[in-house]
């Protein structure tokens, strides 16, 4: 089986070097058949990228220990789901996952585009096997997910405990399809440099597939971020990690991509810029990647030391360099057609957002390659805290939430000062009494930093909910259409602007869980024998006595908490700490309450031989908030890149001279 | 077992190699259906038509809710029209090209 696997990747390794070559020769006179056979290619690459993964998915589903990477990441003992979830556990596995996206990604843009874009699409999909290329020869040559063992042992290693848990099933696939994702607008950007067709077209063609991997990224970071919170228990979320980080700064870019290609859209401005930033966007893909795996860094995300990292870092320097060769031997056909006349501008404010978003990238960037360059230069590795990374982005980040509120409000090309004033009476009067209610009603004012971006967050609210009363209202007012019925037609007829907006407000709702949980947290450490009790900001805890279980798969000590708020008793808890005999590894097992308003999170740290058991209680505010506000991000996304009415309905709702259609 | 592998395998790539080659090996001819780039063309203008009619409907509502001055409206109103105007003379002029000299003549 294992050489059935290998083989396959190699043979897509060979289909991928066909389709580029054929690619480029199809793009000569008289030989456009050849693009068909590039095609072919293509989707004959997935199919053996798709046998592949289903090689290995089948060894560990079957407990096929002669392959190392199962006997390593899997045992006899785990459910059949997390047996697949050992094929991301191993640095092979989740890079033949990755491969496996990536053709999947390029067969599908191919197929879409099959009668489409013929200038473009010879070299999208030269581009696209090359990365494919690039993986496959990984998977061949360097880190093969299809070794095998001189003896098979009669069991396995196990998958790492922490791994053992819904998020993290999903959050590497997910996460993958981000980082594929964005794959796909970085070729057709090399497409239209390549070919000098570089009109808005290319654009139009890659906006959903760039709104699709933003909000996989989005979805696959905040999962990450749910599983650190659920299973690290350090009562945190995120911590500024380098491989956090590196799922961050794409994600990052790719936000201020999706702003500034309006501007390129609707003014035919930032076009260079444009292209760097999708440059730059899949650079830092690949560079988190290479992070992940070139042991450069230490990360409880990284799969530690490998081989890989001089590869990853060839085809960074590469394909980066090129590109930016590419770009600048364009740059005469890239003059914008129109220039920025206002700083108060939409343009402008998208400008703003965009020096902002990549300013706050290159931050976290820097403190990310600061423990590797002071390695390099001084011999000993710094490594910068979270303080520096909380001291950059915290500034960043409330101004460009107070951004998300003003942008939808200014008009393009140009504003009066006078004219903003009176657009922005009404959200400023709605901000001034929710400040009046957050300062006066809650424990914000306690916090300067918490103050200012609840009430931000309160001011983009406003508007938000302005744009879609103004909205609203102009559509009932055309006449004949409901309150309810107005508002559907609204978003169905501009998902685009309002999926955008919806997108603003889940932002709205995670900045709000941020915020509240890291301004108002409490953590307190008690000790407790059974029969005792300990209160921690209003809740008591109760140790109701140690108790044991075990399973085939682990043995857990833990502790049965009564949880009382007042004098009523609102819960049972139980912390514990789990074994895992297989692996030999111990997982914290948190204990959780949520509700909308707060988290009560209690870690059980040990439990001496008299029975007193030693715990970590944390009551963080308003965390639910960031999952459900990650939830109305996908709702806005999803809303906003549906497909709307095509061209006939629009120039039929469009009132263009009759006498020009019908000569 | 590797036999069985490796006949398998043979036949992958069999089968593969027949996939990919086919349009070449039929000796498909396509001709260069669009030699003077006329389709890409028509896209190209369609795409655009698409883009300028969106803008102006998306220009009508900012308008209409408050977003543009009257002023600032006529001028982008105006250019959009203009815009699609020529873009929908183009469109005509790609899928109806100028007759020859002398054809309407006979």
């Amino acid at each position: 089986m294992s050489l059935f696997g290998r083989v396959l990747v190699l043979l897509a390794l060979g289909c991928a070097v066909f389709a580029i070559v054929a690619a480029l020769v199809s793009r000569r006179p008289g030989q456009r058949v050849w693009q068909r056979s590039a095609e072919r290619a293509v989707y004959t690459t997935a199919a053996l990228m798709t046998g592949a993964i289903l090689v290995m998915i089948w060894a560990l589903l079957t407990d096929d220990f002669w392959f190392t990477a199962v006997a390593d990441y899997s045992n006899t003992t785990l459910t059949w789901y997390y047996k697949i979830g050992g094929l991301w556990a191993s640095e092979a596995g989740s890079l033949l996952l990755f491969a496996w996206i990536v053709t999947m990604y390029a067969a599908l843009v191919t197929w879409l585009n099959r009668h489409r874009q013929r200038e473009l699409m010879p070299i999208v999909v030269g581009v696209l096997m090359t990365i494919v290329g690039f993986f496959c020869f990984l998977l061949s040559f360097a880190s093969s997910p299809f070794n095998t063992l001189a003896v098979r042992p009669t069991q396995g290693g196990g998958l790492n405990p922490l791994l053992q848990n819904g998020y993290m099933m999903a959050h590497p696939p997910i996460l993958y399809l981000g980082y594929a994702g964005l794959s796909i607008p970085f070729a057709f950007a090399i497409a239209a440099l390549w070919t000098r067709r570089l009109d808005t077209a290319w654009i139009t063609s890659i906006r959903r597939w760039t709104v699709v991997a933003w909000i996989m990224l989005a979805i696959g970071i905040l999962l990450g971020a749910r599983w650190a919170y659920g299973e690290l228990g350090w009562g945190g979320y995120w911590a500024w990690d380098p491989v956090e980080n590196a799922a961050l700064m794409p994600w990052l870019v790719a936000t201020a991509f999706l702003h500034s290609i309006m501007v390129q859209e609707r003014r035919g401005m930032l076009r260079v810029w444009n292209m760097v930033l999708v440059i730059m966007a899949y650079s830092l893909t690949l560079f988190g990647t290479f992070l992940t795996r070139s042991g450069i860094v230490s990360s409880i995300h990284a799969f530690g030391a490998s081989t890989l990292g001089p590869y990853f870092l060839s085809f960074i320097f590469v394909l980066t360099v090129a590109s930016f060769g590419l770009l600048i031997s364009r740059l005469p056909d890239l003059r914008s057609s129109h220039s920025l006349e206002s700083f108060i501008s939409r343009e402008a404010i998208f400008l703003y957002n965009n020096l902002l978003l990549v300013g706050l990238t290159f931050a976290v960037f820097w403190g990310t390659i600061f423990p590797v360059v002071t390695s390099v230069v001084r011999g000993s590795s710094i490594t910068v805290g979270t303080g520096y990374y909380n001291q950059v982005a915290l500034p960043i980040g409330l101004v460009l939430l107070v951004l998300t509120g003003i942008g939808p409000m200014v008009p393009w090309r140009k504003a009066s000062l006078r004219e903003l004033l009176r657009r922005f009476i009404a959200p400023l009067i709605g901000t001034a009494i929710a400040a009046v209610l957050i300062l006066g009603f809650t424990d914000a004012a306690t916090s300067l930093w918490a103050s200012v971006a609840f009430i931000a967050a309160a001011f983009v609210t406003v508007c938000i909910v302005g744009e879609f009363w103004r909205g609203t209202r102009v559509r009932h007012a055309l006449g004949g259409v409901s309150w309810p019925g107005a508002l559907y037609q609204l978003v169905a007829r501009n998902r685009r602007r309002y999926g955008g907006y919806v997108v603003h407000l889940g932002i709205v709702v995670v900045i709000i869980g941020l915020t509240g949980s890291q301004a108002f947290a409490t953590e307190r450490d008690i000790s407790l024998h059974a029969g005792q009790s300990a209160t921690v900001r209003g809740y008591t805890f109760l140790d109701r006595g140690v108790y044991q279980t075990s399973n085939a798969n682990e043995q857990d000590v833990g502790v049965n908490l009564l949880e009382l708020s007042g004098h009523s008793q609102i819960g049972t808890l139980t912390p514990a700490i789990g074994y895992f005999p297989a692996s030999q590894q111990r997982e914290t097992l948190v204990a959780l309450d949520s509700t909308p308003l707060r988290d009560v999170y209690v870690v059980l740290v040990g439990v001496d031989s008299s029975g007193l058991a030693h715990l970590s209680v944390f009551i963080n505010p308003l965390v639910s908030w960031i999952w459900f506000g990650g939830a109305v991000m996908l709702l806005g996304a999803l809303l906003g890149a549906w497909p709307g009415p095509r061209l006939q309905r629009q120039t039929q709702e469009v009132a263009v001279p009759q006498a020009v259609q019908t000569r | 077992m590797t036999i069985v592998v490796v006949i398998l395998l043979v036949l992958v790539f069999l089968l593969a190699a027949s996939v990919i080659a086919w349009p070449i090996v039929r000796g498909d001819q396509l001709p260069d259906e669009d030699p003077a780039g006329v389709g890409n063309e028509i896209q190209r203008v369609e795409e655009d038509l698409e883009r300028t009619l969106a803008s102006i409907k998306e220009i009508a509502f900012d308008h209409a809710s408050g977003h543009l001055s009257d002023e600032d409206f006529s001028a982008l109103d105006a250019d959009e029209r203009a815009h699609a105007i020529e873009l929908l003379r183009e469109r005509e002029g790609i899928e109806r090209p100028a007759p020859e000299e002398g054809s309407a003549e006979s």
